[in-house]
Formats: structure tokens, sequence, C-alpha cells
């Protein structure tokens, strides 16, 4: 099956509408016409001339009309019955037939040139008047009953249509059509016989009188299949639809007349179907009652009471006294406004309650269609108005036309036709990273669809089908699928530009630049976040190895100068470990000038001279944290020991790298090493615990510079990458520490 | 030398600091300054001869004191004291005039030798800034401004400094006059010097103190 957006759906129904109703007023202007208004004298059994215009201008008022007569002398009797609004009030078939015949009578005696009007005055004087006929009646001649009846059977359509067009598929949407159409062609052929001045011919009863039970009872197949399946589904499925068949059956033996009683072929089927839909209402209603989701109660509630205050209105008005026998109450034509009253009920439940998962985006399109037809219409009057006002000056309507008409028009399309802009993606970049950046959840999607509404302007955004990849087409245009962009879960949109057209391949390949360009956005935005993660754990477990359990160290040390060693180390740690933001580690080369700097200084300080030859440039080697800090520690426990411990007075450094390890010497020429010294042989374990944690070795020996003064020499040699050695020591951090 | 100005938050630090300058130069008369206001006070007041002057204020920038003390008096010796020493702000507070800093996890010993150093005009430029200078200048490459190019000595003098060479050092390497060696270091400030604000911060974004890597 075609799919057809909606807006073309609601303005092909709309103009069926339209053209129902022109062909009513053509029909009803298409009779000869006298100038009579007739009305029922005091005691309902005479027909008393009212008002005259036209060709019977001259006739007075309260004259009886008591026949009419035309070229070929046939006098047809005028009775209370002749001007019947509603011919279904009769009794029975044979006051049908014989309705119909004198119709068709006067209705010939009518299209003569010449009718003798037989009058008969209050004081029973009789007189007969000739008149000539107009072959056309007046449109201005049309009761406001007319109008009113013809505008109720345009509602009906434009708001059947309204709902509809935007679900096609659906069972309840295509049975509020269905009460649309048979409102339409209900009050259309009740408008057209009830508004005959004095008769018509016999066929336009005969195919008219029908039309109304039909379209009366098309409204009542439509609400009752309605409530059988909304919102609950009531019975079995095919029940909403046989129980149409039931309804044309009974048509069938009315029309046939099998149905041999003319109230039953007549009022009772509409009765009966007005039972019925009481019932089903109020099955309905105890089946809401039962669900806890009170929107649906609340908007069942509306339009529930709504279709039985309307339609039970008008049967309880009209149908039910023509059953009975009894006069109608009000006028047939003015009750089929009650109709508008279900109609308005099913508005009210759409805009609070959403009822038919329609929205305020719904009344968007209505307002486009109805705009839309009043287009029409106004082309339409405007060719009308220019062939047959024969106008007295060409110029005055080609002015019109040109300097009022065109101008008015335009203005009224463009309001129409606005839109947002057909904004290309990259004008949207900002809002698309915007979408990409937004952290909490909800708000990105909801500033997700935001973006899919400003940019494709579908009715409405909906979840989607998860598992799609790529944007797609879907119903043929109906949907447009966006896929997931993780977090953000798939969505569809549907009826592109607010319902005016089907999604396109175009739209296809926007979706898919815009998909790619937020796809990008998250992922970079992710990175970046895994990025800043990365170091902030980094940092942490660099204040954690370094920092905390060096200041632990500072203030467990019960030697003074020891904790200012300590807190000094933690400074210069921390130094590095803010520095070195982004590089992976240290370079080998930086960190040796670094030391060189701070080393020598403080072995000048000390009145120690120093021996570092500058050597070949070691920068390019790059040295994990962990080996930065441990080449750190050592040297400057060399270099205290060196000062604190062997009273030496020229101390030798030096580095190189050779086969992947970094190798670096301290020598002094003090008193030697004492393992015995308590504090120093703590020092040296320290070294070696955390030269051998990152797979190297150390070796402490003298430096061979002769008795009494043999000095110290500690050679270390680190792998410049850690083979194998977790970074799992926090105990030989800790132990180093003090 | 008379008058000295410590701007420096932490009271504990402010004391040893002065103890450091006394040390140095035991007639000084000095006035300590808690915070940016303060210090704005005792420059509007008479601006000292010496300041000690720590970046991180609690009400500012001690670079904003800096510039002012060199606009106002610029024969003054301002010398940054710092904490994370890290070569952005070290490389700031030169381009904005200072003529040395302290890093105040050393030694009060070294801290007084280097603050005389300074003091007598023998710059002291670390490895890292050092380094940083060299990529500055390389970086930039031939300048319009042939004042603001480095010559090929000073390029030496700043090598064997971003090696960790001290200035006696360097001398004793390049085989030079530690002076000499001082007299480099003082023309690489005057090619990062400047006057103004505008140009300070001009200078700033040329020298890449944005850039967070190292060079």
């Amino acid at each position: 099956m075609r799919v057809y957006a909606p807006v073309r759906i609601f303005v092909v129904v709309g103009l069926a509408g339209l053209a129902l109703a022109v062909v009513a007023v053509l029909l009803v202007t298409r009779q000869p016409w006298l100038g009579l208004d007739l009305r029922l004298d005091d005691t309902g059994e005479a027909v008393l001339i009212e008002r005259s215009e036209g060709p019977a201008v001259l006739i007075s008022e309260w004259y009886r009309l008591e026949a009419v007569e035309g070229d070929l002398g046939f006098r047809v009797p005028v009775r209370p019955t002749t001007i019947i609004e509603e011919p279904d009030q009769l009794s029975d078939f044979a006051t049908l037939d014989q309705f119909r015949a004198e119709q068709d009578g006067i209705a010939a005696a009518m299209r003569s040139s010449l009718v003798t009007l037989h009058l008969a005055a209050p004081g029973g004087v009789t007189r007969a008047v000739t008149v000539r006929p107009e072959p056309t009646r007046p449109i201005g001649d049309l009761p406001a009953m007319f109008w009113v009846q013809i505008i109720v059977g345009f509602a009906g359509m434009l708001i059947g249509g309204w709902v509809w067009s935007l679900s096609p598929g659906k069972r309840p949407q295509a049975f509020i059509m269905l009460t649309g159409v048979g409102l339409a062609i209900s009050s259309t052929a009740a408008a057209i016989y009830s508004s005959r001045e004095l008769a018509l011919p016999a066929l336009y009863f005969q195919l008219l009188g029908p039309a109304n039970l039909i379209g009366s009872m098309t409204f009542g197949a439509g609400v009752i299949g309605l409530f059988l399946s909304y919102p609950a589904r009531l019975g079995p499925r095919w029940l909403a639809t046989a129980q149409i068949g039931v309804i044309a059956l009974w048509l069938v033996g009315s029309f046939t007349r099998a149905i041999p009683v003319y109230t039953f072929a007549y009022q009772l089927p509409i009765a009966t179907a007005m039972l019925v839909l009481v019932i089903l209402v109020a099955l309905q209603f105890r089946r809401a009652r039962k669900d806890k989701d009170l929107p649906a109660r609340a908007a069942l509630r509306i339009f529930g009471l709504s279709v039985l205050l309307g339609a039970g209105g008008f049967v309880g008005l009209v149908t039910v006294p023509q059953l009975l026998g009894l006069e109608a109450q009000v006028s047939q034509g003015y009750a089929f406004t009650l109709f508008l009253i279900c109609y308005l009920g099913l508005a009210l439940a759409v805009r609070r309650h959403r009822i038919f998962n329609l929205d305020q985006w719904a009344f968007r399109i209505l307002y486009f269609a109805v705009g839309a037809l009043f287009l029409v219409c106004l082309d339409a009057a405007l060719i009308y108005g220019l062939s047959i006002e024969r106008a007295p000056a060409l110029g005055i309507a080609l002015f019109t036309v040109a300097f009022l008409y065109l101008p008015f028009r335009d203005a009224v399309a463009r309001r129409l036709a606005r839109r947002r802009g057909q904004a290309r993606v990259e004008s949207f970049f900002k809002d698309i990273s915007t979408v990409a950046l937004t952290k909490d959840s909800q708000t990105q999607a909801q500033l997700w669809d935001e973006l899919l509404l400003a940019l494709f302007q579908p009715l409405y955004v909906e979840a989607g089908p998860s598992a799609v990849q790529h944007p797609q087409l879907d119903g043929e245009g109906v949907f447009l699928i966006i896929p997931a962009v993780p977090p953000l879960t798939a969505r569809q949109l549907k009826w592109a530009s607010n319902g005016r057209r089907l999604f396109s391949d175009a739209d296809v390949q926007k979706a898919d630049e815009l998909v790619d360009i937020l796809a990008q956005l998250i992922e970079s935005r992710k990175a970046y976040e895994t990025g800043a993660a990365e170091e902030r754990s980094r940092i942490a477990r660099d204040i954690h190895d370094n920092i905390g359990i060096q200041l632990l160290g500072a203030l467990h040390s019960q030697d003074p100068r020891r904790k200012d060693v300590l807190i000094r180390e933690t400074l210069a740690d921390l130094r590095e470990i803010i520095d070195n933001q982004t590089g992976p580690g240290l370079d080998l080369g930086n960190l040796i000038a670094d030391l060189r700097l701070e080393l020598s200084e403080i072995l000048e300080a000390a009145g120690i001279d120093v021996d570092w030859p500058l050597g070949a440039n070691l920068t390019g080697y790059n040295l994990t944290p962990r080996i930065a800090h441990t080449m750190r520690s050592v040297l400057r426990e060399c270099v205290n020991n060196a000062i604190r411990h062997a009273g030496a007075q020229k101390v030798g450094i030096g580095f190189d790298v050779q086969q992947g390890l970094v190798r670096f010497r301290v020598s002094d020429d003090g008193r030697g090493f004492d393992p015995e010294a308590e504090a120093m042989g703590q020092g040296v374990r320290n070294m070696k615990v955390r030269v051998s944690a990152l797979g190297g070795q150390i070796n402490v020996r003298p430096a061979g510079f002769g008795a009494g003064r043999p000095g110290t020499m500690v050679l270390v040699e680190l792998p410049l990458m850690r083979h194998g050695v977790e970074d799992n020591g926090d105990d030989d951090m800790m132990e180093a520490a003090q | 030398m008379k008058r000295a100005l410590i701007l420096e938050d932490v009271q504990e630090t402010r004391i040893w600091l002065g103890e450091i300058a006394l040390r140095a130069f035991p007639d000084l008369q000095i006035t300590e300054a808690a915070t940016i206001a303060a210090a704005h006070g005792v420059l509007d007041r008479e601006p000292p001869e010496l300041a000690l002057i720590d970046l991180g204020l609690p009400d500012g920038s001690g670079l904003e004191i800096l510039r002012k003390l060199k606009t106002k008096s610029p024969t003054s010796i301002a010398v940054v004291t710092t904490i994370m020493g890290d070569d952005v702000s070290v490389v700031s507070a030169l381009s904005a005039g200072a003529d040395g800093y302290l890093q105040k996890d050393q030694t009060q010993d070294q801290m007084v030798s280097q603050l005389r150093q300074i003091s007598h005009g023998i710059p002291a430029l670390s490895p890292a800034v050092a380094r940083r200078i060299m990529g500055h200048f390389s970086r930039t490459g031939p300048v319009a401004n042939d004042d603001g190019k480095l010559t090929d000595r000073e390029t030496d003098v700043l090598a064997l400094i971003s090696r960790g060479l001290r200035n006696a050092e360097v001398a004793r390497e390049l085989g030079l006059a530690e002076s000499t060696v001082a007299g480099y270091i003082k023309t690489i400030y005057r090619k990062l010097g400047i006057s103004s604000r505008a140009e300070a911060s001009w200078h700033a974004t040329r020298l890449g103190l944005s850039e967070n890597h190292r060079t």
C-alpha cells in the first residue's frame, strides 16, 4: 500500500467534504423558485404564507396555500405534510409513498413556465394567483438551517480526516473517519431535502431519504466500532467488522421494505445503535476503572461522555419522538449541531490527554490543512465571482485580483508554508556539540530530540528500533530512523516537515552526517575523559606512592635533619608530579641535570668538592616516574651519607647508559663504609630494596683510597625499562621511606 | 642595601625568609607583607631595594607586585621565592623582570648563598628554565630584531646550564671567567626582558607558556 503524508490525506478528505457541500448547494439552488416562506398555522392543519418575495412578492401574507397547479392543469394539494422537515417522521410506508407522489407533482408543476397558486384568505375566500417561477433559487434565500447542516457535515469530515490521516492503518482512527463520512452524508442529505421551498422531485427523496439513513447508520457503525476497539478491545476482533455487516443488512431490509413496519425500518435502527453505543461506553468505563492508567480514564470520560451527549442528544430529541409517533421537539437541522459535541470532546481529549496518541503537534497539522483548504476556497470564490457576476467593469475585477487578492493569498500561503529553514547540518554544529558534551543523560536525550526536531521538523520523535545501525527510512518514508549513538538511544521521527511530506533519501543523508558528527564528538569526549581519568589516576598513584609515604616517613622520623631531607625530597617529587603532566615519564638527561645542580649546590654548601664530569648527553632516554624517583632517592642518600657520615672532602659522580641499563657511581674519600653504624646501615638497606624492586643491582664497596681513608663507592645498575616487575610494592616503599 | 620587602602569606616561611635575608645582609630593614594589597601599600610608600616575592598569594599573583616594583624602581632587586618552582612560573617571573628566583625547599645555607649571588649581579638559571629558554629561541628561529636572538656563546652557556652546571662550572667548561658567564645570563635576561605589562603577556604567549609540555 502506498503511503501518503498526513497533510495530503487530510486535504484530500477535506476536499471531498467540500465537494459534497458544493454539490448540495448546487442541487438546492438549481430548483425553480417562487419566493415563498411557508409555515403551519396554529392548528397545525393548514399551510400559511409567512413571507413572500421574488416572483411571489405580490401575494399577501397570512393567506393559506391550498394547492399548486402547473401548465398541465393538475392541481396538487398542499398539506401540512408537504412542508414537513423530515419525511422519516411520517408514520408508515403508505403515507411516505403518498408524500413522495405529491412532492413529485408539485415539483413538476413548479417546473412549468407559469404556476397557479390556490390561496384561501382567513375569511374563507379563495383565489388563484399565477406566478412565473425563477428557474433557480438565489443562494441568499437558503435558510440558516441548511448551512448549519452543511457545516456540521463538513466539520465531521475534517475532524475524521484529521485523526485518520495521522495513522491511516489503525482501526479506531479509521472508525472515527467513518463517523465523519456518515455524519457528512447524513446531514448533507437532510440539508438538501429539509430546506426545499415547497417540493422536490420524487427521485430526490428516493435517493436522499435512504442516504440520510445510511449516513446516520454509518455514523452509528463508526462509533460502535470505535468503542468496540478503543480504548480496550471488547469482544473478538471480528466483532467490530461484523457489526457493520449487521447494520448493512438491516438497511437493505429497510430499503427493500422487507421490514414491513416503517418505524422499524427507519427509526428503530438508529435507536438500537444508540442503545448499543450506550452499553459499549458503559463497558469501556467499567474496563477503564480497573486500569491504573489515569490519563486514559480521564480521556475516556471526556470523549465517551461527549459522544453519548452528542449522539444521545440527537437520538433523544429527534429519533425517539419519531419512534413514539410524537412531534420532534427540536428542528432536526439544528439538532445536527449536537454531533459537533462528539468532535469537540474528541479534540479536547486529544489536547488534554493525548487520546489516540495524538498530541499538541496534531493541532499543527489541523491548522495547516484548514489553512490549505481556506486557500482552495478563496481561489474557488474568485473564479466563481469572476464568471458569475458579470462584473460591470472587468478592470475593477483585475485591479482587485492584482492588488488585493494576490498579495493576500501570497501572505496566507507564506505564513502556512513557513519553515524554520531546511538548515544544513553544519549550521547545527554548535547544537550537536552541546548534545555531545552534555553530561546529564536525561538533558542530553532531550537536547538530542530538540535538535532532531529543529533539523527535520517531524511531527514527533519517539523511541526507535535499537537494532538499526545506520539512519534509514521506514514505512516508505513515514519514519526516519536515527540509530542509537551511545549513550543516546535510537529515535524515530514521524512525518517530515510537520506532516507536509514524507522523508526522503536526502533526509537519510542528512541524518547520516548528523549521526557521524555526533558519534565523533561523543567519541572524542570519551577519549578526553579517559585521558583525564588516566591522568588523575597517575597523579593519585604518584601521590600515594611517593608523597604520602615520604610524608609518613618524615612524620615518624626522630632525626630532625632526616625529617628535613624527607620533606625536601617530597617537595621535589611533588614538583615532578605536577610538571610531568603530559609526558609518559621523565627524560634521563633532564633528571641528571636537575640532580646535578641540586646535589652540587648541597655539596658545595657543605664544603665538599664535586667531581662530576659532564659526560655524554643522556637526553632521549625515557624513565618511568618510579625509576626517576629511585634514582633521585639513591643519589640523595649517597650524597647525604658522604656529607654526614663519611667526613669526605671530595665526591665523584658519574653516569652512563649501556644495553638498556642506566649505571651510576657515587664515590667519596671519606672514612669508609661502616656496617656497624646503624643509621647508615639502614640507609643502605633502603637503597638495596628500592633498586632490587626495579630489577636493578646495587653494590657498595670501599673506593680504595688506602688505609685510614678507604672511602666508599656505590655502584648502581637499573634497567631503563622494567621487565616483568610489577609496580606492586607499597611495602618496600614504606620501608624505604623510614 | 637598606630596605627589603618580604611578600609571603605563610607566617613561618615569612620569618624563615627574614632570617635568610638578615644573614645575607645584616643591616637590612625588613618590611613584611602577607597579601598583594599590603605589598601595594609598601610600594606606594617607598619602593624597597630588595624584594622577596612569593607568586601564589591569597589575593592574586606576586607577578603584579614584581612588575610594579620594576616599573617604579628598576634598580631594585626583585627575587621570586617559589615552592613549586615549575618552569612555567619561573619563566614568566623572569620575563616580568625578576632578577632571580629561589626555591623555598632548600636549606637556609643554600638560600643565603644564592641570595648573595643574585644581589651581586650573578643571576641563576635552573636547568629546566634554561632548557625552556633554549627551546623558545630555537623555535622562534631568526628574529627580525637582532637583539632578540641569542649568540652562539649565549646558547653554549644555556646548554651547559640546562645540563645542571652552575655558573662557575660553566665558566670552567667554556674557559671563561665566572663574571663573563653571569654577563651572558644577564644578556639572556635582557633579551627576555620587557618593560610593560602588555609586552609581558605578549612575551609569555611567545614563550609558549601556555604550553604544558617540556621542551
